[in-house]
């Protein structure tokens, strides 16, 4: 694991998240389904609202979690009534990411055709999957990637950075996790498999 | 053009003893600006890069301030360029017209909020509802306070002078109203709870989401919103239609600039490198995209502000809202916001509240809750000279005559005879033959007149016979001499 996600995983976890590393030995399906098994209250339906970048979303990657779970993905042409519905009564959210910022313990994401921003916001649980090379050291180089994908392919209605998992201190000023959005917030650190 | 902002129609004796009175408020308020003070210390303290960035950031919001129009009319083109549609607003009522406006082009029945100080500032929600248009407030603090029927009373925090059995209370009734399972407890975790389970309902079923913003990059066409609960993601995704009314301060010239800027309201106001959310809105959905909107409305407001353009206050727009000010400020953390009567509470709200209105409400403000401890300017991230501000505004009130007759006399007799030395020592001759109806033992306990006001709980010594000055002249080796 190189210094950086190190950092980023620390700071994740400072701000309130889960951060997890999976080696090149590893396989992400099996944290997937540790999250799932840890979370997600056991009389829930299985229903998962998911996107990962393309070179992570393959059977071998994610099983044995895939096979256990009945994913609900985003189809453009789809309903997005439907959609919605579907991922505000998911059990667990799993998306991909821009970019992973070491210097403040945040995740980027962006909303395009294939990749609504919704499952990382309406599920009580949202996972980040994030390749290592999205991994950077600030908040600058994350700011000036999202600038350059954004000349090349036009601006996305809306990209966000996320620090932790959803929080309140309105009441007496006590924090709170999981007000709007998620209250469990992981971030899983991908190696890319060696093969 | 002059602004309006709404005011506290009680009087500030009333809204000081209401506020003296509220335990409850007093203890929140305190506990709560001493924690995030010292969260702000101890970021600041382990992030040197975060003030190399400010320092920068200063420089580039005055020179943002003092260029907006022209940053306006960039901002309008790419705004534009992305599908939106930018409106100016140049007083509260046009923007309140505006929006009203939009709601009843596309049909809207419901509306859902993020919070923001502007919107507050309009009385939006309640303009929406004459219209029989359902508004609701989706910040934890902003819900339980339209519930109560009441203000924000801290920027960041506005319930923190309710506690929870009253806030459970408030959730029962909703519950009741809303034929819905009320909070399993008083336990903060499940009054959440009930918030969440509430206004997710309303998430899905609104029209129309309307948002403040934190910033608006001239270059980018981007509308930066920084929280923490995320029901601006919310509000920004779900809902058809998206209206953001924005104040022109708000606006920063590049995309570089606002990466200097982007961190310090959670750096100064929470002491986090980042909130949980900072959202970057840019435009409606494109095709084939699962959400966001599909129209968006960005209104950006004067109500006052351009008129600080080229004064000495002009500075004063560069106000994140990120309420360190609030936090450190000794007056605000005894008497809560609420004791102010506006919008905007703490030392900036002293400072922009007759600015922004031409100090046609609460004139009492700058001289009333303000010790000028300076306290706050230490803490501006944006390096605001509020204390020099606020007694600027003393002697602008004086000059427009704002200030009592029978005060402005005394205080302008005072200064008369204390011009010259033999001047001084009448008065003390006076004071000494007046004291002995306030003396109490060795202490003087009061005083006629204006000053009477000082002795409420306070005592001081009484004037010596002979006084020093007296003692001294009258010594042989004087000769005479009095002292000057
Ligand atoms: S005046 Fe300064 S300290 Fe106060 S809210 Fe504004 S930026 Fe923050």
């Amino acid at each position: 694991m190189t210094p950086t996600v190190a950092e980023f995983l620390a700071r994740w976890e400072a701000a309130g998240g889960v951060g997890w590393y999976v080696g090149p030995d590893e396989r992400l399906g099996d944290r997937l389904a540790e999250a799932w098994q840890r979370w997600v209250p056991s009389d829930e339906d299985a229903v998962a609202a998911l996107w990962l970048p393309e070179e992570l979303d393959r059977p071998e990657r994610l099983l044995p979690w895939i096979a256990a779970v009945r994913a609900v993905r985003w189809e453009p042409g789809q309903d997005p009534t439907a959609y919605r519905q579907a991922a505000a009564a998911a059990a667990m959210g799993v998306t991909g990411a821009l970019a992973a910022v070491a210097e403040t313990g945040s995740v980027l994401l962006a909303l395009g055709p294939t990749t609504p921003l919704l499952p990382s916001l309406l599920p009580p649980i949202h996972v980040a999957v994030i390749p290592t090379d999205r991994v950077v050291a600030t908040l600058s180089e994350a700011f000036h990637r999202l600038y350059r994908a954004a000349a090349a392919a036009g601006w996305p209605p809306v990209a966000k950075f996320v620090t932790g998992p959803s929080m309140t201190a309105d009441i007496e000023g006590q924090l709170v996790v999981g007000v709007h959005g998620p209250r469990v917030a992981v971030a899983i650190v991908c190696e890319e498999p060696l093969a | 053009m002059t602004g309006t902002l709404p005011q506290d129609p009680r009087p500030w004796p009333t809204r000081r003893e209401a506020a003296l009175k509220n335990a409850t408020m007093r203890r929140t308020v305190g506990e709560v600006t001493r924690r995030l003070a010292e969260g702000r210390r101890r970021a600041l303290a382990d992030y040197p890069e975060g003030q190399v960035k400010l320092q920068r950031a200063q420089v580039a919001k005055r020179q943002a301030v003092a260029r907006w129009q022209t940053l306006w009319s960039e901002l309008q083109a790419a705004v534009t360029a992305h599908g939106g549609t930018p409106h100016f607003a140049a007083t509260a009522a046009e923007a309140v017209a505006l929006v009203r406006q939009i709601a009843r082009q596309y049909a809207v029945r419901r509306v859902i909020k993020s919070k923001s100080m502007v919107t507050e500032e309009l009385e939006l929600t309640q303009a929406l509802a004459q219209d029989g248009i359902v508004v609701l407030e989706t910040d934890l603090g902003e819900y339980i306070i339209q519930l109560a029927g009441e203000k924000p009373s801290h920027i960041l925090g506005p319930a923190i002078h309710r506690n929870r059995a009253q806030i459970a209370e408030l959730f029962r009734e909703d519950a009741a109203q809303h034929g819905l399972l009320p909070p399993s407890s008083d336990a903060y975790e499940a009054l959440t709870e009930y918030a969440r389970r509430r206004l997710r309902e309303e998430f899905l079923a609104a029209d129309m989401g309307i948002t403040g913003g934190n910033f608006l990059v001239a270059e980018t066409g981007t509308l930066v919103l920084i929280t923490n609960e995320g029901n601006a993601d919310m509000t920004t995704t779900l809902p058809r239609v998206l209206v953001s009314v924005v104040g022109l301060e708000k606006l920063v010239a590049t995309w570089d600039d606002l990466l200097d800027i982007v961190q310090q309201p959670a750096l100064s106001g929470v002491g986090r490198r980042l909130s949980t959310y900072t959202t970057l809105v840019h435009g409606p959905r494109g095709p084939g995209v699962a959400e966001g909107p599909e129209a968006w409305h960005l209104i950006l407001l004067d109500n006052g502000r351009s008129a600080l353009h080229g004064t000495p206050y002009e500075e004063v727009l560069t106000c994140l809202r990120c309420a360190a000010c609030l936090n450190v400020c000794p007056v605000f953390r005894q008497v809560g916001g609420h004791a102010y009567g506006s919008v905007y509470s703490g030392p900036i709200g002293i400072v922009e509240t007759p600015l922004l209105t031409d100090f046609r409400i609460l004139p009492e403000l700058p001289s009333a809750l303000c010790t000028v401890c300076h306290a706050c300017a230490e803490a501006c991230p944006m390096a605001i000279d509020l204390p020099a501000h606020i007694i600027r505004l003393r002697q602008e009130k004086v000059r427009r005559k704002l200030v009592p007759t029978a005060h402005r006399w005394s205080i302008r007799q005072w200064a008369a005879q204390w011009r010259t030395p033999a001047g001084y020592r009448r008065t003390i001759r006076w004071a000494r033959l007046a004291q002995r109806w306030y003396r109490r033992g060795d202490r003087l306990e009061g005083a006629p007149g204006m000053a009477a006001g000082w002795f409420q709980s306070r005592s001081m010594p009484p004037v010596a016979s002979p006084t020093f000055r007296e003692w001294w002249a009258a010594r042989p080796e004087s000769a005479g001499r009095a002292l000057r």
